[in-house]
C-alpha cells in the first residue's frame, strides 16, 4: 500500500457545475492530491480519452468518475466504449450518479463498471464517499505500476 | 336486424307504426293482408306471408328489434313463443357483452391511470432529488465554512434550511421507495420469513442496542413473497416498535399462525399503543399521529407495509389500545403444497 507521490489523475465526466465544484471542495477538504480534468458531456470525455482535437495533450487518467445522464453521448455509451477499447478498458470507472434505480445499477455492471455509487446527499456524506473511494482505489487496490499501458 | 338508433336508409316503412308496441317490449305480428297496400309490395316480392317484429330491450330500454319473415305459411303461436325466447336471450347476451365491454374499458382506464400515477410519483421524486441534493449539499457546506462568521440569526436561518432540506430528502426518498414497490418486478418466491426478519433486525441492530430492546421470535414459516419487500415490512413494523416506546424498554414478539392458505404474522410490542380510532388512518400515506418533535418520521412506513402486503395478496391491520402496546397482523400466502395447519 503506497500513496502515489504524483497527483492522481481523475477524469470527471459531469455536466453539472455544482457537482464539479462540490467534488473539488471535497478533494480540497480531504487534502487529496488530484489532477482533475472535467468533461462536460460524453463526447468530450471520449475526445479526452482518445486525445483527439483540442485534447491532444491530455494524459490518460488513473480513474474515471462517470455520471450516467449526460448531454450528447450519455454515460452508458461512454462506459461501453471505454470498456470495449483495449487501451482504455483497464481504467477503473466509478459510476457516480443520482439514480438508484435497479435497472441502472444492473446496466452499469453489465457494461463492466468497476463500481456504482449513488451521489450522496449532504456534504458530509459526500466527503465520506470520496474518502472511501480514495482509500480503496488509491491505497488498498493494487493498480499496475506501469500505469494503464496503452499509448495512443 | 335493425337497431333503432341506426340511421339507415332502408328502415322498414312499417317501423313508425310498430314503434309504440315495440318500445313497450311487445312484439308485432303482421299478416300481409292486414298491411296497407303500399307496404305489401316489398314483402310480396320475397314471398313473405307474415312478418314478426321482436323487440330487444336492455334494462327496460328499447334498443332495437329483429324482424322475422315467414314464407309458405303464417307465423304460428309456438313459433312466436320460441322466437320471443330466442330474442330475449340475444338481448341478454348483448347486455352482458355491453357490460363486459364497459367493465373492460373501465379496468383499462384504471390500470392506465394507476400506471401513470406510479410513473408520476417515481419521476417526480427522482427528478426532485437532483436539485434538492444541490440545496442540501451547499447549505451544509455553507454551514460548515461560515458558521459563526455571520450573526446568530444567520446561523439559525441556515439551521432551518439544513433541517428543511434533510426532511425533504427523507420524504422524497420514502416516496421513491413507495412508488418503486409497483414498478419493481421483484418476483414472488418461496421465502423463509426468518431470513427476511433477520435482515430487518440486522438493519435495526443499532436501534435495538440503543433501546436495549428484546426481540422474541417464534418459529417462522416459509411463505410466497419478495424478500426485499417483506424485509421492509418487518423493518418498518419492528422499527416502529422501537420508536414509539413507553416507559419500559421495548419487547417485541413475532410469531406466525396458519389461516387457510395464508400465514398470519403477528408483531406485538409494549409501546405507547394506538388510539383505536386511528387504526385505519395510520396506514395512509404521509399520515402521522405525532409531531416531528415528539417522534420524527415521514408517515410513509406503514403505508409502504400496506402496499407491499396487498401486492402480496394479503391484508394488514393493527389491534391496540392507547398505552397498552400494539399488535400488527399481516397475512402472506403460504407456499403451495405446504399443508401445515
Amino acid at each position: 500500500m503506497t500513496t502515489p507521490l504524483r497527483p492522481v489523475a481523475i477524469l470527471l465526466v459531469e455536466d453539472n457545475q455544482g457537482d464539479v465544484d462540490l467534488m473539488m471542495e471535497s478533494f480540497e477538504e480531504l487534502q487529496i492530491l488530484v489532477a482533475v480534468t472535467v468533461a462536460r458531456d460524453g463526447e468530450e470525455a471520449m475526445d479526452i480519452l482518445f486525445k483527439r482535437g483540442a485534447h491532444i495533450d491530455a494524459s490518460t487518467p488513473d480513474i474515471i468518475f462517470l455520471d450516467l445522464n449526460l448531454p450528447k453521448r450519455d454515460g452508458r455509451e461512454v462506459l461501453h466504449e471505454v470498456k470495449t477499447t483495449p487501451i482504455l478498458s483497464r481504467i477503473p470507472v466509478v459510476v457516480l450518479t443520482s439514480s438508484s434505480a435497479e435497472s441502472d445499477i444492473l446496466r452499469a455492471y453489465d457494461l463492466h463498471a468497476n463500481c456504482y455509487i449513488t451521489k450522496p446527499v449532504g456534504f458530509q456524506s459526500l466527503m465520506k464517499t470520496i474518502q472511501s473511494i480514495q482509500e480503496f482505489w488509491f491505497n488498498v487496490a493494487m493498480l499496475p505500476r506501469s500505469g494503464w499501458g496503452g499509448s495512443l | 336486424m335493425l337497431m333503432a338508433h341506426e340511421q339507415t336508409d332502408d328502415v322498414n316503412p312499417r317501423f313508425p307504426q310498430w314503434l309504440p308496441l315495440l318500445s313497450s317490449d311487445q312484439f308485432v305480428h303482421e299478416r300481409l293482408e292486414t298491411m296497407p297496400v303500399s307496404s305489401r309490395a316489398a314483402y310480396q316480392a320475397r314471398g313473405v306471408e307474415s312478418t314478426l317484429a321482436m323487440p330487444i330491450c336492455l334494462e327496460g330500454d328499447f334498443i332495437g328489434y329483429i324482424e322475422y319473415e315467414m314464407c309458405g305459411h303464417q307465423w304460428e303461436r309456438g313459433e312466436i313463443d320460441a322466437i320471443q325466447m330466442a330474442t330475449r336471450t340475444i338481448g341478454a347476451a348483448m347486455f352482458r357483452a355491453g357490460v363486459e365491454e364497459k367493465l373492460r374499458h373501465l379496468v383499462q382506464n384504471l390500470e392506465r391511470s394507476n400506471a401513470d400515477l406510479a410513473q408520476f410519483a417515481y419521476v417526480a421524486s427522482h427528478d426532485l432529488q437532483e436539485p434538492l441534493r444541490m440545496v442540501s449539499n451547499y447549505v451544509e457546506l455553507l454551514a460548515q465554512r461560515y458558521q459563526g462568521q455571520l450573526d446568530a440569526r444567520a446561523d439559525k436561518y441556515i439551521g432551518y434550511v439544513v433541517d428543511g432540506a434533510q426532511r425533504m430528502i427523507a420524504l422524497i426518498s420514502d416516496l421513491l421507495s413507495y412508488s418503486r414497490i409497483g414498478s419493481d418486478a421483484g418476483a414472488m418466491e418461496p421465502l423463509p420469513l426468518q431470513a427476511s426478519l433477520q435482515e430487518a433486525l440486522e438493519n435495526l441492530s443499532e436501534r435495538i442496542r440503543e433501546t436495549n430492546a428484546q426481540v422474541r421470535v417464534e418459529h417462522l414459516p416459509v411463505v410466497m413473497g419478495n424478500r426485499g419487500q417483506l424485509t421492509q415490512v418487518f423493518q418498518n413494523i419492528v422499527g416502529n416498535a422501537l420508536k414509539y416506546t413507553g416507559a419500559e424498554s421495548p419487547v417485541v414478539c413475532i410469531a406466525a399462525e396458519r389461516v387457510g392458505n395464508f400465514w398470519q404474522v403477528r408483531v406485538r410490542d409494549n409501546g405507547i399503543g394506538i388510539d383505536p380510532q386511528y387504526r385505519e388512518k395510520i396506514f395512509g400515506i404521509f399520515q402521522r399521529l405525532h409531531t416531528r418533535h415528539e417522534y420524527p418520521g415521514t408517515g410513509i412506513g406503514l403505508a409502504l407495509c400496506k402496499n407491499i402486503i396487498e401486492r402480496h395478496g394479503g391484508t394488514i391491520h393493527v389491534e391496540s389500545e392507547l398505552g397498552h402496546g400494539a399488535t400488527f397482523y399481516f397475512t402472506v400466502m403460504a407456499q403451495e403444497g405446504d399443508e401445515t395447519v
